[in-house]
């Protein structure tokens, strides 16, 4: 254990991440806030939105940072923001819906790898703007760690108001309630049907890892996007056309990642319980085995036979109890033992005597 | 209202703790070091990281993105887990039956401390993408067949039974 602690770097930055998820600026705020284990990022932060954002439709914003000096990992962190309190600064808190981010998820906090050698790192929300015509404020801010592991690193962008503009009556454009797909599995074509308003025709279009537009077909309000060979994001849009003005969609992103990881959960299950059970049996078979319980509790050593002080009538062990008993020739011994002052010898010779005369003839 | 999330971190803290401390203390019994109380001080421990692992393992299911296990590391962490569950029952019953708290004892209880700091070590690859222990798997688990783990699921259970009876014997 101590050597793994010594072979580890210490750092106030956490390499492996937090994970994408909805967070407000407090989170990072309580992690990058402490100036004693925070610095400020050397990185560029700028956010870029769409020149005319109409109110209920889509539009997308991004945020790009420049120069980022990142820990090992790679991992680059950002948070969309509405304004600079630290709580209540979601987009969601002034009525924008996240509709896709940089990971085809809807979080306005997304982590992603910079690359070795890249010059900055773009990460993309598509937001369905406010449903009223109400300028907002939005802002983002970078965190990372740093290549020799020390303090973390927190950068913020300029603040940019966006004007929400009400669009006309007869805009062609994508229904209110149409959500576009945000994922899928690598091997897999994608048929997106578009909903839509006030629209007579679309043509759409697809691109990869912003290069140029490869034009879709187009039938029955349906296209097909190519299957993905490789995790990675391929971007879509399409050219609305109606009775009124025409409308050129955002770019939608699709994000194809590895099939997710399955496991059988019955087997699984069965196995931890069997090995639950498993693990119990054995350990308990380890029980102590009888000739410890009988070490325990053997006294062997205390019993009379094993005393060589105690009397021999118990078993005395010592020569002394040990040697043979005499025999004697002549009557046997009266119930009192030898009478006081006889000696064996007197008792050989005149023994009988004593008994007739006293006990009657001898011992019962 | 309190996450999941923040309930796992407390529930987690409250397990590794106590384990901890139960394998501090069978660390001096196997080295016949310390205070008379180290023995017990090692199994009550180990008994209240017991009781307090069924609410790290909830909080942690309620925690955990996405539905189900989705992930190898935590296929490995619930595999880990019972395991080292089933082996501190297996030392506390042990003691309860009358064991002597000698070498074997305070490995078995060390080994099971072990695994449980293992299983913390993977929720931090899971969580937070680092963890001391470089060399947990991430993307292998060792799953047996159904039909395995039900001779295993068997096997322990008569192992279990066999032992009980032998113990009233």
């Amino acid at each position: 254990m101590v050597l793994l602690l010594l072979s580890s770097g210490i750092t106030t930055a956490n390499p492996g991440g937090e994970g994408d998820a909805l967070r407000s600026m407090e989170c990072g705020g309580s992690c990058h806030g402490d100036p004693g284990s925070s610095e400020i990022s050397p990185s560029t932060v700028s956010v870029i939105v769409e020149d005319q954002v109409w109110a209920g439709l889509f539009t997308t914003v991004s945020v790009v940072v420049e120069n980022v000096e990142p820990s090992s990992k790679r991992l680059v962190g950002v948070f969309l923001l509405t304004n600079e309190n630290g709580a209540k600064d979601t987009p969601a808190h002034e009525g924008w819906t996240i509709v896709s981010d940089a990971n085809g998820g809807t979080n306005n906090y997304v982590e992603l790898e910079y690359p070795r050698e890249a010059e900055s790192l773009t990460f993309t929300w598509t937001l369905r703007a406010p449903s009223g015509p109400v300028p907002t404020n939005l802002l983002a801010t970078v965190h990372h760690g740093s290549e020799d592991g020390g303090n973390a690193f927190q950068g913020q962008s300029e603040t940019i108001t966006i004007d929400v503009w009400t669009p006309p009556e007869n805009l062609a454009r994508l229904a209110a309630d149409w959500e576009p797909p945000l994922t899928r599995e690598i091997g897999e074509e994608t048929t997106i049907s578009l909903e839509t308003e006030d629209v007579t025709s679309f043509t759409a279009e697809y691109r990869i890892d912003g290069g140029d537009p490869v034009s879709l077909l187009v039938s029955d309000n349906s296209f097909t996007l190519p299957s993905a060979v490789n995790p990675g994001t391929i971007e879509w849009r399409a050219h609305l056309e109606g009775d009124g003005p025409d409308q050129t969609t955002v770019w939608f992103r699709l994000v194809a990642a590895e099939p997710a990881w399955e496991v059988d959960e019955t087997a699984l299950f069965m196995q931890a319980f069997a090995l639950l059970f498993l693990f119990i049996g054995l350990t308990i078979m380890q029980r102590p085995s009888d000739e410890i319980d009988m070490k325990s509790y053997d006294q062997t050593d205390q019993v009379p036979a094993m005393d060589t002080v105690a009397n021999s009538m118990y078993g005395g062990a010592a020569e002394i109890f040990t040697q043979p008993l005499q025999s004697h020739s002549g009557p046997p011994l009266p119930p009192g033992g030898l009478p006081s002052g006889w000696t064996m010898e007197q008792w050989q010779h005149y023994g009988q005597e004593y008994l007739d005369s006293n006990l009657g003839g001898g011992v019962q | 209202m309190i996450s999941a999330g923040t309930l796992h971190a407390l529930s987690t803290e409250l397990v590794v703790g106590m384990f901890v401390l139960s394998g501090f203390c069978f660390l001096m019994c196997m080295l016949g070091k310390g205070p008379e109380v180290k023995e017990s001080v090692a199994h009550w421990a180990l008994l209240g990281g017991l009781i307090a692992t069924p609410a790290a393992i909830i909080t942690g299911v309620l925690a955990a993105p996405g539905e189900g296990i989705e992930n190898p590391l935590l296929a490995n962490k619930l595999l880990l887990s019972m395991s080292a569950v089933g082996l501190a029952i297996g030392v506390l019953i042990r003691r309860r039956m009358g064991a002597e708290v000698d070498s074997l004892h305070s490995g078995l209880g060390m080994v099971s401390v072990g695994m449980i700091l293992l299983t913390a070590g993977i929720g931090g690859e899971f969580a937070r993408g680092e963890t001391l222990l470089f060399f947990i798997p991430k993307e292998t688990v060792f799953l047996f067949p159904i039909w395995v783990s039900a001779i295993i699921l068997i096997l322990g259970m008569v192992i279990l039974g066999k032992s009980a009876v032998q113990h009233r014997g």
